[in-house]
C-alpha cells in the first residue's frame, strides 16, 4: 500500500483484485495533484469515495482532468461508495465520469417523515431497476422511510 | 515617544545610558578602591607599627647590649689593674703599671686610693694619677674631673658591706659622664677607685639619626644622651611616668608610647641593666616613625587615583562604544516615527548591538515593505471595489413584472468580486434567463463571468439587431463556451444554465452547462410538498470553457399559471452552520416549495430568512443567487 499525502487530502493506493483501489479521504479542491494519481494508474482504477467531506468546482475540474487522463490510456474507472456530494457532481458535471466509467455503490439520503431520522443507505447501483430508489425503513422507528432528494435527478446516472 | 530634546521619559528626567554606566563604574570603582586602601593600609600599617616597634626594640637591645660589653670589659680592666697594682706599695711602680695600663687604655681617667683612718674611721687619698691626655683635652673642666661623684659616706657604706667591688656610671654636673669602680683591697685597708671616661662610649653608640639615646641611672637621672637639645626639667616631667611604668614593669625591655603634648606622641623603647644600674632607652617621634609609611599610603592613594581615572576615561571610550550605537538607534527610530522607513543605520560594532541593529533594519525594511503592500493591497481593494461596482452593473434590476411573469433575483458575493452571474433579456415575447458559476470566485472568476455576461447581451443585442431571430439555449451556451474557453484558458470553467420563457407557447426551453439544475414548482391547489416541486436535469452538457468542441442540447417544459422557477448556485445550498453541516438539498427545497405560492420576491426572502437562520452567523463561502420566476398566464 502506498499513501499520497497532500495539503487537503490523502489517498491510500491498495493493490485490488484487477488493478488498484484509491481510497480518498478529505476534501478534493484546488490543491488536488492529479500527478501523483496518474503515477499509480492501472487497468482498473477503483476509487473509494467514502471519507471525501467536500467537493468544490475547482476540486471537480482537477478530478474530470484526472479522470480523462487515464480513461484515454485505457483505464477503466469504477465509484464505489460514493456520498451525496459526489453524487450531485456525478449527475451534474458532465465528464465528472468518464465513458468508460460506472457508480458501483453510493449512498442515498433517506428521511422519515415519522421521526426526522435521517439515514445515509449504501446502494448498489446494479440492484436498482431504473431511477427509482427502493423501500426502505427507518432505522430508527421502522416506519417507511423515503429518499430524500428528487428521485428521477439523484438517481439521473442510473440507465433508464 | 517623547523627543531627546525634550530630557524627559514620560515625565521623569531623562538619564543618558552613558552617564549611569560612568556613575555606575565610578561608584563601584570606589567602593573596590576604597575598600582595597581600608584594608591594604590597615594591614599595611599594622604590619608596619610591628616593624617600627620591633625595629625599636632591636635598636635598644643592640646598645644596650654595646653599652654592657663595654662597661664589662673595663670593669675587667678595673680588676687586673687592681691585682696588679695591688702587688706594691712604691708609688714609682704603681705609676709605672697605670703608665702602662694607659698605653692599651685611652678612656681611664684617674686611679685614687683612698685607705681608711682606723682613728678617725675616714678615709684619706693616699694615692691618685689622673691620665695626663685626658687633664689636657679638659683643661677647662679639670676640677670638675677632679671632684669625684662618689661621696665618702657611699665608701664606708660599701666598705662595711660584704661587697668587694662597686661601679656605676655617674655624669659629674653633666659635663663628664665616666664608670666609677671601686674595688675594696683588704690588705691595704682601703679601696681603690678607678674611672673611665664613657664619652667614645656614647659617641660609638648614638649614631642613630632617626632615635635619640638616652642612658640614666635607675631613679631616672640622665647619664648620657644624643638628644640635641638640653635635657631640662621638662625632660624630666614628661618621663617621670615613664619611669614609674618601667619600675613596675615586669620585663626589663619593652617599648611605651608618651605624649610629649606639642611634639606629640613618641615611641619609647628601654632596656634595664641591672648589673650597672642603668637604664637605656630610644625616642622617636611617632610622626617621624611612620613619615614613610604615611608617604606610601599616600602614593598609594595617588596612585589607586591615577588608575581610576584610567579606567574611567576607558569605561567613557567603552561606554560609547555602546551608547553610540544606542543613539544611532534611538535617532533612527524617532526618523521612523517621523514616517521615514527606507533609512538603514550602519553599526559595526561586532556585538549584540550590531545584532540589534541588522535586526531594526531587517524590521524597517520588512515594515517598508508591509507598507507598500498595504497600500498596493489598499489600492488593489480601491480597485476591486470599481470592478466591484463595474461587476454590479453587469446585474439587472432584481425585479421585474409584466403580465405573464413576476421575477425577483438576489445576488451576494462572498467576495469582492464574485463569479457567479444571472441576467434576463425580454425579446420579441421572449424571456431569456441566465445563471452562471465560474470555479472558484474573486477577481479571475469576476473576469470570466463579465465575459460570459457581455457574451449574453452581445448575443441578444445580435437578435434584436437582426430582427428578432430566435437564439436556442443550447446555440447561447455554444458561443458561450467558446468565449469562457478564450478568457478562462480552460482553468476557469463556468457552470451555466440558459432558459427561454416563450410566452406565446408557454414553454421554457433549456440547455444546462453543468449547473445545478434549476427546480420548478408545478402549482396545484393542494398546499405544496417535496412532490410539488422538479428539477430541470435533462439538457446536460460539459462546462463552458472546457471543451472547444462542447455540445449542448435544448429540451422543453411546458409552463402552467402560478407555476415557479427557481434558479440558483451551490452558495446557499453548500453553506454550512456552526457545527459545520451544510443546509442541503432536503431544508433548500422545503424552504422553496413551503412558501411557492407566495410572490417570488417573498419567496426569495424568505429561503433567505431559513437559510440565514440555520448558517447562524456563519457567512456562506461561496457566491449566492436566487432568481424565482413566477409565471401568471392567465394573468392571476
Amino acid at each position: 500500500m502506498a499513501t499520497i499525502t497532500q495539503k487537503s487530502i490523502e489517498i491510500d493506493v491498495v493493490v485490488c483484485d484487477g488493478g488498484n483501489e484509491f481510497k480518498l479521504k478529505g476534501e478534493i479542491n484546488e490543491d488536488l495533484l492529479i500527478e501523483e494519481l496518474i503515477y499509480h494508474k492501472s487497468d482498473l482504477i477503483k476509487v473509494n469515495f467514502k471519507e471525501v467531506v467536500m467537493i468544490n468546482s475547482c476540486g471537480v475540474s482537477e478530478w474530470i482532468k484526472f479522470v480523462e487522463a487515464v480513461s484515454n490510456i485505457g483505464s477503466k474507472i469504477q465509484y464505489f461508495n460514493c456520498p451525496q456530494i459526489i453524487v450531485q457532481q456525478v449527475n451534474m458535471v458532465t465528464g465528472f465520469v468518464p465513458g468508460n466509467g460506472s457508480i458501483e455503490t453510493f449512498y442515498a439520503p433517506y428521511f422519515c417523515d415519522d421521526c426526522e431520522n435521517e439515514d445515509k443507505i449504501l446502494l448498489k447501483s446494479s440492484d436498482l431497476k431504473g431511477r427509482t430508489a427502493p423501500e426502505l425503513k427507518c432505522t430508527k422507528c421502522g416506519e417507511l422511510s423515503e429518499i430524500d432528494a428528487m428521485e428521477d435527478i439523484y438517481l439521473n446516472f442510473i440507465p433508464e | 515617544m517623547s523627543s531627546t530634546t525634550e530630557k524627559t521619559i514620560n515625565g521623569k528626567r531623562f538619564i543618558s545610558l552613558k552617564y549611569k554606566f560612568l556613575v555606575s563604574q565610578l561608584v563601584i570603582f570606589s567602593i573596590s578602591l576604597i575598600s582595597f586602601l581600608y584594608y591594604t593600609i590597615d594591614l599595611y600599617l599594622g604590619d608596619k607599627t610591628a616593624y617600627i616597634y620591633e625595629n625599636s626594640v632591636s635598636h635598644i637591645e643592640s646598645q644596650s647590649n654595646f653599652i654592657e660589653k663595654f662597661l664589662s670589659s673595663e670593669l675587667n680592666n678595673s680588676k687586673l689593674l687592681f691585682n696588679t697594682i695591688n702587688l706594691y706599695n712604691q708609688k714609682s711602680d704603681k705609676i709605672e703599671i697605670v703608665e702602662k695600663f694607659l698605653t692599651t687604655n685611652d678612656i681611664f681617667l684617674d686611679l685614687v686610693f683612698f685607705k681608711l683612718n682606723p682613728e678617725t674611721v675616714q678615709f684619706e687619698k693616699k694615692f691618685s694619677y689622673m691620665n695626663p691626655k685626658i687633664l689636657r683635652r679638659y683643661k677647662g673642666n679639670r676640677k670638675i674631673l677632679r671632684r669625684h661623684g662618689l661621696l665618702f659616706r657611699e665608701l664606708h657604706d660599701y666598705y662595711k658591706s660584704g661587697q668587694d667591688i662597686i661601679f656605676r656610671i655617674i655624669n659629674t654636673d653633666r659635663v663628664v659622664p665616666h664608670l666609677y669602680v671601686a674595688i675594696k683591697s683588704k690588705k691595704k685597708k682601703g679601696v681603690y677607685v678607678f674611672r673611665y671616661l664613657i664619652e667614645n662610649m656614647a659617641s660609638s653608640i648614638f649614631q642613630s639619626s632617626s632615635f635619640t639615646d638616652f642612658i640614666t641611672d635607675r631613679s631616672g637621672k640622665v647619664l648620657i644622651h644624643s638628644s640635641p637639645e638640653d635635657v631640662n626639667q621638662e625632660f624630666y616631667d614628661v618621663y617621670s611616668k615613664f619611669f614609674d611604668d618601667i619600675k613596675n614593669a615586669k620585663n626589663n625591655s619593652g617599648v611605651l608610647t608618651i605624649d610629649k603634648a606639642t611634639k606629640g606622641e613618641f615611641l619609647v623603647s628601654y632596656k634595664i641593666n641591672n648589673v650597672f644600674g642603668i637604664i637605656t632607652f630610644s625616642e622617636i617621634s611617632k610622626t617621624k616613625a611612620f613619615e614613610f609609611t604615611k608617604l606610601i599610603i599616600f602614593k598609594t592613594i595617588i596612585f589607586g587615583i591615577l588608575i581610576g581615572l584610567i579606567i574611567l576615561i576607558i569605561s567613557l571610550i567603552f561606554t560609547q562604544t555602546i551608547t553610540n550605537p544606542l543613539n544611532k538607534l534611538m535617532r533612527r527610530t524617532e526618523t521612523m516615527g517621523l514616517g521615514d522607513f527606507e533609512s538603514t543605520v550602519t553599526v559595526r560594532s561586532g556585538d549584540e548591538i550590531q545584532l540589534l541593529a541588522d535586526s531594526f533594519n531587517f524590521m524597517t525594511r520588512k515594515i517598508n515593505q508591509i507598507l507598500v503592500e498595504i497600500q498596493d493591497k489598499g489600492q488593489m481593494e480601491s480597485e476591486l471595489q470599481t470592478a466591484k461596482i463595474v461587476q454590479n452593473s453587469l446585474f439587472p434590476p432584481d425585479s421585474l413584472e409584466r403580465d405573464p411573469y413576476h421575477l425577483f433575483g438576489f445576488y451576494d458575493s462572498a467576495s469582492e468580486c464574485g463569479g457567479d452571474w444571472w441576467g434576463y433579456k425580454e425579446s420579441r415575447g421572449k424571456l431569456y434567463l441566465f445563471i452562471g458559476d465560474a470555479t472558484g470566485h474573486g477577481v479571475p472568476a469576476a473576469l470570466v463571468t463579465a465575459s460570459a455576461s457581455s457574451c449574453c447581451q452581445t448575443i441578444l443585442e445580435y437578435i434584436e439587431y437582426f430582427d428578432g431571430q430566435y437564439a436556442r439555449p443550447s446555440d447561447i451556451l455554444k458561443l458561450l463556451n467558446s468565449i469562457v474557453l478564450l478568457t478562462g484558458g480552460q482553468k476557469i470553467l463556468m457552470t451555466f444554465f440558459v432558459a427561454v420563457y416563450d410566452t406565446e407557447t408557454n414553454t421554457i426551453e433549456y440547455s444546462n452547462a453543468s449547473h445545478n439544475f434549476p427546480i420548478i414548482y408545478k402549482y396545484s391547489a393542494e398546499n405544496p410538498t417535496k412532490k410539488s416541486i422538479q428539477a430541470l436535469g435533462k439538457a446536460l452538457g460539459r462546462r463552458l470553457g472546457d471543451k472547444p468542441d462542447s455540445e449542448y442540447t435544448n429540451e422543453v417544459i411546458e409552463i402552467a399559471d402560478k407555476d415557479v422557477l427557481l434558479l440558483y448556485t451551490d452558495g446557499p445550498v453548500e453553506a454550512v452552520n456552526k457545527e459545520n453541516i451544510i443546509w442541503g438539498e432536503r431544508k433548500f427545497n422545503k424552504s422553496f416549495f413551503s412558501r411557492a405560492k407566495k410572490d417570488p420576491e417573498m419567496i426569495i426572502k424568505g429561503i433567505l430568512e431559513d437559510g440565514y437562520a440555520y448558517f447562524d452567523g456563519v457567512p456562506p463561502e461561496d457566491d449566492v443567487i436566487l432568481v424565482a420566476t413566477k409565471f401568471k398566464i392567465d394573468g392571476s
